[in-house]
Formats: C-alpha cells, sequence, structure tokens
C-alpha cells in the first residue's frame, strides 16, 4: 500500500512547481497507471515517493512506513525502476547486480535463484559478464528491471519502463507486473502513452501540471467523458487540454 | 545562419569549460545575500592560491635573473621563460589532447553531423589551444613583469610578449596532434578504449619525466655560476643551441628583446609559423581523426552461459559498505580520464621518485654529507612527510567523489543506503590511496634520504594524518557544493573547481607549514607531536560531524 497525502514541490533552483498538492492511495494487488503529457510532473513525484526528493509539503507512506521518519525501512518496502538506464556504464552486468543485491541484504541462495529466473525471462542470462555499457538501451532497461526484483520487493516502482523496450520484452513486462498484482504485489509505473496504461491497468491517475485531473479505472474514466466511441487517447488529450487552458485564465 | 565551423568550435568549447550554469530562476530574481559572500569567498580563495602558486615561479625567475645579471645575459630570462612554456603546454596539452580526444557522448553525436574530419579536430584543437594559452599567457607574464620591472624595456616589448604568449603555444598543439593521432591510430586493434586512453596517459606522463629530470638538473645548477657562464653566454650556449634548435622559442625571444619593428616582424613570424604548423596538422590527420573516432566506444560483448556454476561463482554476498567501496573504486578506475587525474598520479609516482633519486644520486650524497645535522635534525623527517602528504593529497578522489556519482544519484538514493555510508565509502575509496601515497612517500623518501627507521615511521604517521584531512575535508567540499549537472566526465573531475580548490590548498597549506616549522625552535619530537595531534584531531572531528552533514545535504540535494 502506498500513501500520498498533499505532496508539493518546487524546484529550488528553477523554481517550477513540478507536482501541487497531489494525493494518491495505491493498493495491494493493483497495477496502478500514472498518466501524464511530457513534463506533468510523474518523475518528480516518484522521486519524492521514493525518497529521492524531500517533499516542499505533504506525507508519504510506504507498507505502512512513513517515509519522512523511517526512510531505509520505507525504501526497503519497494523496487524501483527509474527513468534513466544510463547509470553504471563502468560496471559489468553481474557486479551492478551483486551491488543491488547487498545493498538489500539478500541471501546468496536467493539471489542466484532470482537472478537466475529473471535474466532468462529477460533474456540477458548470457550477457551477465559484460560491461553495460556495451548493451542496447533496452538491454540496460531489462537489466534495471531485473536489479529491481531482486528482493522481491511488496511494492514495484517504475518510471516510463516500455520506453526502449522490443515488443517482446514490453509483452514479458506486463505479463511480469500482472503476475505480481495477483500474488497481492503493487505495482505503479508512469507513462505518457494512453494505450499502455489502458491495456493493463486497474485503475489510472491522469496528472497535468503536477495536479491530479482524473483517479479512476478505465470505465469510470469513458463514462465520465461521456461520449462512447471516443478514443480514450482523445480522452486524455482532451483532459490534458482543458487543464492547460484552465491554466491560462 | 552562423558557419559549421564557428559553431562547432563554441559547441565544444562550451561542453568542456562552461561552468555548471544554474537554471534561470524567475526573470530579474535577485541573487541571495549568501549567494554573492559565496562567490566572493570563491575569488578571494581562488586569487589566494593563485598567489601562492605564481610566488613560486617569480621566485625562480627572480634567482635566474640575479644569476645572469652579472654577466649581461638578463635577456635569456626571456628565452628560458618561452622555452619553459613551451615544454610544460606541450605536457599539459598532451594530457588534456588524450583524455578529450573522444568525449564520448558530444563526439558521437557529431560524427553524425555533416562535418570534415578536419573541422572536427581543427575544434578539438582550438578547444585544446584556448587552456594552453591560459597557462603560457600566465608564465610568460611572470617573467616578462620581472624582466620589465628590472629593466624598464620599451613598449615593443609589451607586444612582443603577448604575441610570444599567443604563438607559444602553437607549435606544441601541432606536434601534440602528430603524435596523439597516429599514436590512437596504431593502437586501435587493441579495440580497447580503457587501454588505449591508458597507454596514452603512460606516453605523456614519460615526457613530463624527461622534463622534470632537465629542470632538476638544471634548476640543481642554478647556484653554480660557472655553470650558468658555461651554458647561458655566448653562442655555442646550451641554451642558444636550445633556441636554435626550437626555433619558436628563439622567435618568441627576439620578439621580446629586438624591439621596434624588428622585434614585432619576430613575433608575427612565431605566430603565422605556429598557425601554419598547425593548421598543416589538422589538414594532414583530419580524415584520420574522424575515422579513429568510429566505434571508438566499441566494447567488447562477453556472452557467457549462466549455468549454475557460473551463477554460484558470481553472485556472493557482501557486506553493503564494502560494496559500496568496491563499487566506488571500479567507476573510478574504468573511467580512464579519472584513472590517469587520479590513482594514476600516485602508482606512477613511486617510479618518477626512484628514477630521480638514481640520476641525483651523486648530488644528493654530496648534498647529504654538506648538511651533517639535517638527516638527525627535523628537516629531513619533514620533508619526507611533506612529500609523503603531498602524494597523499595528489588523486582527488574524494574532492570529486560526489560530482562524479551525480548522475547515479537519484537511483543510489531510492536504495536503502544510509546517506552517511555512501560518503564514508567514498572516504575510505580516497583514503585508501591516501595510505598509499603516505607509504611511498614517508618510507620512501625516508629511505632515499637514509633517515633511521623510527623518523621514517613518523614521517609516514604525519603524511597520513595530513592527507586523511584533506580527504575529509575534499568530500565536505564536493558534498557540500558539488558539480550536478555535466555531460562529459572531465567537467566532474578536471573543470571540477573543488578538485583545484584541494590540490593548491593542500599546497599551500604545506608551504606554510615547512615556513611556521622553520620559524619554530621545536625539535623532532615536539613537532611531531603538534602536527600529528592537529591533523588527526582535525579528520577526527571532521569524520564526526560529517555524518549529521551527509544525511541534511544529500537529501537536499535535487537532480
Ligand atoms: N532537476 C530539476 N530541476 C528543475 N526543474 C525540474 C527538474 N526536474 C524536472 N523539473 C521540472 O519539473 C516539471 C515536471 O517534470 P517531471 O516530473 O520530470 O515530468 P514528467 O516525468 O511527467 O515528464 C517540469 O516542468 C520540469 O521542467
Ligand atoms: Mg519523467
Amino acid at each position: 500500500m502506498i500513501k500520498l497525502e498533499n505532496l508539493s514541490k518546487t524546484y529550488a533552483k528553477s523554481g517550477t512547481k513540478a507536482v501541487d498538492g497531489l494525493s494518491l492511495e495505491i493498493r495491494d494487488g493493483e497495477i496502478f497507471g500514472f498518466l501524464g503529457p511530457n513534463g506533468a510532473g510523474k518523475t518528480t513525484t516518484i522521486k519524492m515517493l521514493t525518497g529521492v526528493l524531500k517533499p516542499d509539503e505533504g506525507r508519504i507512506e510506504i507498507g505502512g512506513v512513513d517515509m519522512g521518519s523511517d526512510p531505509l525501512a520505507a525504501k526497503s518496502g519497494f523496487g524501483l525502476v527509474g527513468d534513466n538506464p544510463e547509470l553504471f556504464n563502468k560496471l559489468r552486468a553481474r557486479e551492478y547486480l551483486n551491488f543491488v543485491a547487498d545493498v538489500y541484504l539478500v541471501p546468496d541462495g536467493l539471489r542466484r535463484e532470482r537472478v537466475s529466473s529473471l535474466a532468462s525471462r529477460f533474456k540477458i542470462e548470457d550477457v551477465l559478464s559484460s560491461s553495460i555499457g556495451s548493451f542496447s538501451r533496452g538491454m540496460k532497461q531489462k537489466l534495471c528491471v531485473v536489479a529491481s526484483l531482486l528482493h522481491d520487493p511488496a511494492a514495484w516502482i517504475l518510471d516510463e519502463p516500455m520506453v526502449g523496450l522490443d515488443p517482446q520484452a514490453a509483452f514479458d513486462l506486463k505479463e511480469l507486473m500482472r503476475e505480481r498484482a495477483a500474488s497481492g504485489k503493487l505495482v505503479l509505473f508512469s507513462t505518457h502513452v494512453m494505450e499502455v496504461a489502458e491495456r493493463i491497468c486497474d485503475r489510472i491517475a491522469i496528472i497535468n501540471k503536477g495536479r491530479i485531473l482524473f483517479i479512476g479505472t478505465i470505465p469510470e474514466l469513458r463514462a465520465r467523458e461521456g461520449e462512447i466511441g471516443d478514443s480514450l487517447e482523445s480522452l486524455f488529450l482532451e483532459l490534458v487540454e482543458d487543464s492547460d487552458e484552465a491554466a491560462l485564465r | 545562419m552562423t558557419a559549421p565551423f564557428p559553431s562547432l568550435v563554441r559547441f565544444l568549447v562550451l561542453s568542456l569549460y562552461a561552468p555548471a550554469r544554474r537554471a534561470t530562476g524567475a526573470a530579474g530574481a535577485k541573487p541571495s545575500a549568501k549567494r554573492i559572500a559565496k562567490t566572493v569567498g570563491i575569488v578571494l580563495l581562488g586569487l589566494l592560491l593563485a598567489g601562492d602558486v605564481g610566488s613560486i615561479f617569480v621566485m625562480m625567475n627572480l634567482t635566474m635573473y640575479e644569476a645572469l645579471k652579472p654577466a649581461g645575459l638578463q635577456g635569456l630570462l626571456l628565452l628560458n621563460a618561452a622555452t619553459t612554456a613551451s615544454a610544460l603546454v606541450f605536457i599539459l596539452g598532451f594530457l588534456t589532447a588524450i583524455s578529450t580526444y573522444c568525449m564520448s557522448a558530444a563526439d558521437s553525436g557529431l560524427l553524425a553531423l555533416p562535418l570534415r574530419g578536419r573541422s572536427l579536430l581543427g575544434a578539438k584543437m582550438i578547444m585544446v589551444y584556448l587552456s594552453e594559452f591560459a597557462f603560457a599567457f600566465f608564465l610568460v607574464l611572470v617573467a616578462a613583469a620581472i624582466f620589465a620591472i628590472k629593466e624598464t624595456p620599451p613598449a615593443s616589448f609589451y607586444v612582443g610578449a603577448l604575441l610570444t604568449a599567443l604563438a607559444v603555444p602553437l607549435a606544441p598543439l601541432a606536434a601534440i596532434y602528430l603524435i596523439v593521432v597516429p599514436l590512437i591510430v596504431g593502437l586501435r586493434p587493441l579495440r580497447s578504449k580503457n587501454a588505449t586512453m591508458i597507454i596514452g596517459g603512460a606516453v605523456g606522463m614519460a615526457f613530463a619525466i624527461v622534463f622534470n629530470l632537465y629542470v632538476q638538473g638544471a634548476a640543481s645548477r642554478m647556484n653554480d655560476s660557472a655553470w650558468v657562464l658555461a651554458n647561458f653566454a655566448g653562442p655555442q650556449a646550451l641554451m642558444a643551441r636550445l633556441g636554435l634548435a626550437y626555433p619558436p622559442a628563439f622567435l618568441a625571444w627576439k620578439s621580446m628583446t629586438a624591439g621596434g619593428a624588428a622585434g614585432l616582424g619576430y613575433g608575427l613570424a612565431s605566430l603565422v609559423l605556429g598557425l601554419a604548423a598547425a593548421t598543416l596538422v589538422d589538414f594532414a590527420l583530419g580524415g584520420a581523426y574522424a575515422r579513429s573516432l568510429l566505434g571508438f566506444d566499441e566494447l567488447l560483448v562477453k556472452r557467457v552461459a549462466a549455468t549454475k556454476a557460473f551463477i554460484a561463482r558470481s553472485f556472493r554476498r557482501r557486506n553493503p559498505l564494502g560494496s559500496l567501496v568496491s563499487r566506488e573504486i571500479r567507476l573510478m578506475n574504468r573511467e580512464p580520464i579519472y584513472f590517469l587525474n587520479g590513482p594514476f598520479v600516485i602508482l606512477l609516482m613511486p617510479v618518477f621518485l626512484a628514477i630521480a633519486a638514481i640520476s641525483q644520486k651523486g648530488q644528493l650524497g654530496r648534498l647529504l654529507a654538506q648538511a651533517g645535522g639535517f638527516k638527525s635534525g627535523p628537516g629531513a623527517m619533514l620533508a619526507a612527510a611533506a612529500f609523503g602528504a603531498f602524494l597523499g593529497s595528489a588523486t582527488s578522489i574524494c574532492c570529486t567523489a560526489v560530482s562524479r556519482d551525480a548522475k547515479a544519484l537519484p537511483y543510489l538514493k531510492a536504495l536503502p543506503i544510509r546517506y552517511r555510508d555512501l560518503g564514508f565509502a567514498k572516504f575510505l575509496h580516497g583514503f585508501a590511496f591516501a595510505l598509499f601515497g603516505s607509504l611511498v612517500g614517508g618510507l620512501g623518501v625516508g629511505a632515499i634520504l637514509g633517515l633511521p627507521p623510527v623518523d621514517s615511521a613518523a614521517a609516514f604517521l604525519l603524511a597520513l594524518a595530513f592527507s586523511a584531512f584533506t580527504c575529509i575535508a575534499g568530500l565536505w567540499l564536493d558534498t557540500a557544493n558539488p558539480r550536478l549537472a555535466w555531460d562529459n566526465p572531465t567537467a566532474a573531475l578536471k573543470q571540477n573547481p573543488n578538485s583545484s580548490i584541494l590540490i593548491l590548498g593542500a599546497m599551500a597549506l604545506l608551504g606554510a607549514l615547512g615556513a611556521l616549522s622553520a620559524f619554530l625552535p621545536w625539535g623532532k619530537l615536539a613537532l611531531f607531536a603538534a602536527y600529528f595531534a592537529a591533523f588527526s584531531g582535525l579528520t577526527i572531528a571532521a569524520l564526526a560531524a560529517y555524518p549529521r552533514f551527509a544525511e541534511k545535504r544529500f537529501g537536499e540535494i535535487e537532480n
């Protein structure tokens, strides 16, 4: 379970208010899509949620642990696939995986078991000894996915995870999301593509300019906009456009 | 529309030298008082450090002037300045050229643009020229200023000096790329960027060592007036021959001393010749340069079947702090630019030291014999300690540790790692090399000077306490003020003000301590006890205060 209460963040350097009074609750066992155009504040929200950025205001709770008062325990409760897979190009894949597993205190037996099954699932099992710098973007992304699950976290948080993945890998990733949700774990991912969210999310939130425009299921979104037959993509665009206009007024 | 070449130059220069610019805030926002105070502080510190280093050159030039004046040869001061500047610029430029040969992200992007090889190489040469010019200007300025104050030369002298500063870096620049491009092309069969860069760095270091030996040899004889006269006076003198053998220095010298129109002519000639040489190299090697960039970043992909045995061998649990430290070491040593400017310095220094010791053996023996009391007094112990301290604080590991990690910080902060442990791992990485440097310096120099073992050990401990202090001070500095936005790893280390502040600061502090020790009437034991207590005390206090600071500061960083 993840709870965000009234989160706000203004970047000190640019003075941009990236997130503005955002509240959300994500339940165990659901796949939650965080949807919005570029610059909407998705990454900023995920950074606050994962303890990377300090919110100016608001409270974050992950698995019942408050991020502000016990960040280490809160951070142990999720696995993160960040928006930038270009991180440790100088390390070998296995060195990186070992590092992450060490940090999460994953014992040897479980570590080997999970590396084997996840790496072969994403077809990177034969390049574990190679330098990450030699990987394609998609392979790096897959490696980050593997690393994020080594400690089998209760919550799985992914920032734009489909970017750079081939159709097979994207399919495998969605499959894995479904499996985890089915076993009672929580999946939260951000995307700017409606179609992705439409396919697999139990619930979605649409955000623009740091504010939530809609929270609910896909059928609820259709019902709210009323017009059957309109594609969800255009509903999404309309919502965002309306909020842009409201901001101008 | 701007012509492609100037904008290419602009792009490269900005990507290497541009300071980390803050995203512009609301229009017309006033800079805060704190920001202004900080900027003023940094400028003052910079001036202080420049003055400190500058004073060394001033002293060298003054000594030389006094030695040459009696023979009426003071003009040779200028020839010496031009030669020294050429050699130093060559060495520094060589290392810069190697480390910026392929600035991965920027250059692979450029290769996709419709640009000629000679434009690419030319732009890069101009980029390297800029920093060389700043350096040459500084060296020529010091000599010219001393000469001007003592001799009050005509106005044409100043024009000549300026032309010299402009022209001096050109010939070395041409020579550098004449060596570097074929070197890298020749090393291509290795198919390893790292090996290529490291071999290139070693070649650069070799030049540095040879030059250093030459300077040491010359410097040690500057007080021997018979030698000075023999080598500097008359047409057959060493310097005159050297100047003739290296026309750019000769022209530079003439442009400052010939006076009037002749001086101007010599100055322009040196500028034109230098430009011609650089252009020739650019046109001749531009194509080869561009071709050598293709696939420069190519890496070997090792495919190993993930058998059970392989997994069992490769995946093993480790203590998180140990894992953090080994991550630091790997990331540093596997980036050639970091390796060359960091650990490599310390690893190569013992070699350098050994060569210097062997080549100067006779000289050293004589000196030590003359100064009978020196070996047993505090001077020798402190000298060994100072050398060890210098080595131990020379790697720039801690004072760039946070900046180098800037891209990974958002990810690391989402892991359940205490920020203090992250910082502490960085400290341990630097400290390991400080330990090595102190050992080499303290014990190695102790052995060369023939110190008693107790004194060598004391020198080692002093060096260690000092370099441990520079480690934590550097880490503190880089945690407080890291360089977070960069697209070329060079920027995190070489263009990081923290690194210059720390290296120059350590040198200044060592200098001040040397002066203080000469002034204090204390014995060996008292000096050792005072310095050791001071630096280990400061280190421990800073280490004790760091965790709180780290928890707060890392939490605040937004990137
Ligand atoms: N490090 C940063 N410093 C200053 N402003 C930032 C930073 N990161 C993002 N922003 C600004 O915050 C807003 C939201 O960005 P972000 O959260 O990255 O959006 P998204 O992930 O939805 O595309 C944008 O206007 C962006 O310019
Ligand atoms: Mg984003």
